[in-house]
Parts: structure tokens; C-alpha cells; sequence
């Protein structure tokens, strides 16, 4: 049984490593006319992996200067590179503002908050949409993911240099109107996944 | 005309047989100059044309980074005792067309890659293989000492793959795979 369960073993190894190692075999030494008429005959394989990739770049700070009362909502917007080889895509934004509530996305000067809302646009493709901050006109609480999402990037993780979505902020024009005078300041952690 | 016949027996001999002859049975008194048997023999060494393709291993491409061409390389040992030697390579995917890796999961699923061969000896690839009607390419031999190149550390050269950036990038994920059977021939 011993001698059994060791052939059983060995036969399992020898067959884990054909499927592996399979056609990398080595060239005989030939001599004589062979030499030059058959030759030397090796064989060896080639494994190439490919795995998802994904990443999100060109993020550049996001800064409103607006003075006085606005009339309208306040907003401005960075344009970014999303790049996931796989059909699909979630994104993530997360607030690190101590001021911000699950649907309220709020800018903290010191202890006053301002709501906000952030909106990921696609401007490639088919231009899908998500926003975040309900208290502010969003649609998703913070560091909550979007659904799933159409990659329209799957093969340039720098978008040849130019961009593929915008981030925006945006600001009610009450919400703005109404803060005291100050500067409001997040940061938030943006977060792709390819599905 | 006696000796005639003899000497153009013996000419016949030298050639033919060359000097493999057995000594004549000699009887006489020893200590006289006479008293000796004088046979020959021939020796032959004919060293034949040799080569051989060692030192092979698995090409793997398995960090691939996000841009540019992919590629990965073998150093292996050729040895030919010859002037020149030719090099051919053909996949086994792909018989006919340009070489091509095939997902181990969708057959339909390919992507061309090419092949080459680099000696090292003059800065650049000496041969460049895209499918298997190229042509065998004959190259100097650098090595016709050492059937396991042993005065270079086991290898003399360099067998690459690269996948171009375009065909990476369009390609889906998984494992693709192929092989190879290289030829070398002595020249």
C-alpha cells in the first residue's frame, strides 16, 4: 500500500510537471554529415500572463476661489485618466473631511461645514455618470462604490497623455451663500476597481 | 620486366591500402642486419562537423508592466565546430502566419509575438524570426570549443520574445502560450 500511495505520488509529480515544463527540451549532440544536414533540434515554451490592470492618474488638486454671493452653484473639476482592461469598473470616492456624514459630504473650516457634492463624468465613450454627497444633489453616501461601470479604457494606463473622465465639485448656491467666509478644505481618496 | 610488375604492385598498395602491411616471416641469425620483420599500419582520425542547441529554458513573461513592448529573454549555448552555422525557429501554434501565443482557455484568443537570436558578439540581433517560412540565417560560429559553452559560463547566447505594446494591450487577460523548436544547423 506504502509502495502504492509513493507510485501514486511520483506519477502525480511527473504529470504536474509535463504540463508545465511540456516542450523545453535541450538539442542533441550531432556530429558527422547530420550535423549539417539535420542539425541540432531543441524546443523550448513561451508563457506570456496578462492581468487586469487598472489605475486612476492625473489627479490634480481641485480649488474654488469665489468671492462674494453666488448666484449660481459653485463648481470647478479636474480632468483625470481612468485606465481598467477589464469590461467593467466601480469608483470609489472617501471623504477624510472630520465634518463628513455618510450622505453629507461636507468642506470643514475648522468646525463650520460646507456640503458638496462630487460627480465622476466619463468624457470618453459612453459618458457614464456617478455622484456622491446627497445633502448636496448626489446620489451615493461617502466611500460608497459606484455600479458597475463600463471600462472604456483598456489599453492606455495614461490615456496617451490626455484624460478620460472629470471630477467635479460643486457646491449648492444656498450652501455656499451661507458659510461663513473661510477656507474650506477635503481631501478625498478616490478608488477605481476593474470587474 | 619482372621488376617492373613488382614496383607497380607496390604503387598500387600504397595508395589503395596505404601502409597497413603485416612483416614477412623472417628466418636468419640474429645479431645480422638482415634479421627483421618490418610491417606498417595506418591511422585515421577523421574529426567530424558537430553542433548543438543546450541550455534551454522556459521564456516567461510574467511582470509585464503597464506600457511599452513586452519582453523577456533566454541565454542558452550553441556550438558549432563549423565556420558558420545556420538558425531557424518555428512555433507550433502556428504553422502557417505570423508566430502567435494562443489563450490557454479560448483558442480564438491569440497574439503575435516575435522571436530573436542575439550572439552577443556585434551589438545587435543576428536573426529575426516572425513566422516559420522565415529563413534559416546563417552566422559566424563563436564557439567550436565547447559543446557546453564552458568558457562562457554555460551560455553564448540569447533567445527574446517581445509581444509589441499594441498587441499587449489588446490583448484580454490570461495565460498564452506556445512553443518553439529551434534548428541548428553546422554550416
Amino acid at each position: 500500500m506504502k509502495k502504492l500511495l509513493k507510485s501514486l505520488v511520483v506519477a502525480g509529480l511527473v504529470a504536474s510537471a509535463g504540463s508545465v515544463m511540456a516542450a523545453t527540451v535541450d538539442g542533441s549532440l550531432v556530429t558527422g554529415t547530420t550535423a549539417t544536414s539535420t542539425g541540432s533540434q531543441g524546443s523550448f515554451d513561451i508563457n506570456v500572463t496578462k492581468e487586469d490592470s487598472v489605475q486612476i492618474s492625473g489627479l490634480n488638486s481641485i480649488v474654488i476661489t469665489q468671492a462674494g454671493v453666488a448666484t449660481v452653484p459653485v463648481t470647478a473639476s479636474d480632468s483625470v485618466c481612468y485606465y481598467a482592461t477589464t469590461n467593467n469598473y466601480t469608483v470609489r470616492m472617501d471623504s477624510s473631511s472630520p465634518l463628513t456624514e455618510a450622505g453629507d459630504i461636507r468642506l470643514a473650516s475648522g468646525t463650520n461645514p460646507m456640503s458638496y457634492m462630487l460627480t465622476w463624468t466619463e468624457t470618453t465613450g459612453d459618458a457614464q455618470t456617478a455622484s456622491w454627497g446627497a445633502a448636496a444633489g448626489g446620489s451615493l453616501n461617502d466611500n460608497v462604490a459606484t455600479a458597475s461601470l463600463t471600462s472604456d479604457n483598456k489599453t492606455s494606463a495614461n490615456c496617451g497623455g490626455a484624460s478620460n473622465a472629470t471630477i467635479a465639485v460643486t457646491i449648492p448656491t444656498a450652501v455656499f451663500n451661507a458659510a461663513p467666509t473661510g477656507l474650506y478644505t477635503d481631501t478625498v481618496n478616490i478608488t477605481i476597481v476593474g470587474i | 620486366m619482372r621488376g617492373f610488375y613488382i614496383l607497380a604492385l607496390l604503387i598500387i598498395a600504397s595508395n589503395a591500402l596505404a601502409a597497413t602491411v603485416n612483416g614477412n616471416l623472417v628466418i636468419g641469425n640474429k645479431g645480422t642486419a638482415s634479421f627483421n620483420s618490418q610491417g606498417s599500419f595506418d591511422i585515421n582520425v577523421a574529426k567530424g562537423d558537430a553542433v548543438r542547441i543546450s541550455n534551454l529554458n522556459s521564456i516567461v513573461i510574467s511582470n509585464p508592466g503597464s506600457s511599452g513592448d513586452r519582453t523577456a529573454s533566454d541565454n542558452v549555448c550553441y556550438y558549432a565546430t563549423t565556420a558558420q552555422y545556420t538558425i531557424d525557429m518555428d512555433s507550433q501554434s502556428s504553422p502557417t502566419g505570423n508566430f502567435k501565443l494562443v489563450n490557454t482557455t479560448n483558442s480564438n484568443k491569440t497574439v503575435p509575438y516575435e522571436l530573436t537570436w542575439d550572439d552577443g558578439k556585434n551589438g545587435t540581433a543576428d536573426a529575426t524570426f516572425l513566422r516559420n517560412s522565415d529563413t534559416a540565417q546563417t552566422i559566424n560560429s563563436n564557439n567550436r570549443a565547447s559543446a557546453s559553452c564552458q568558457a562562457t559560463g554555460g551560455t553564448n547566447a540569447t533567445i527574446t520574445v517581445t509581444v509589441r505594446n499594441a498587441s499587449y494591450n489588446s490583448m484580454s487577460t490570461g495565460l498564452y502560450t506556445d512553443t518553439v523548436h529551434i534548428t541548428v544547423k553546422a554550416k
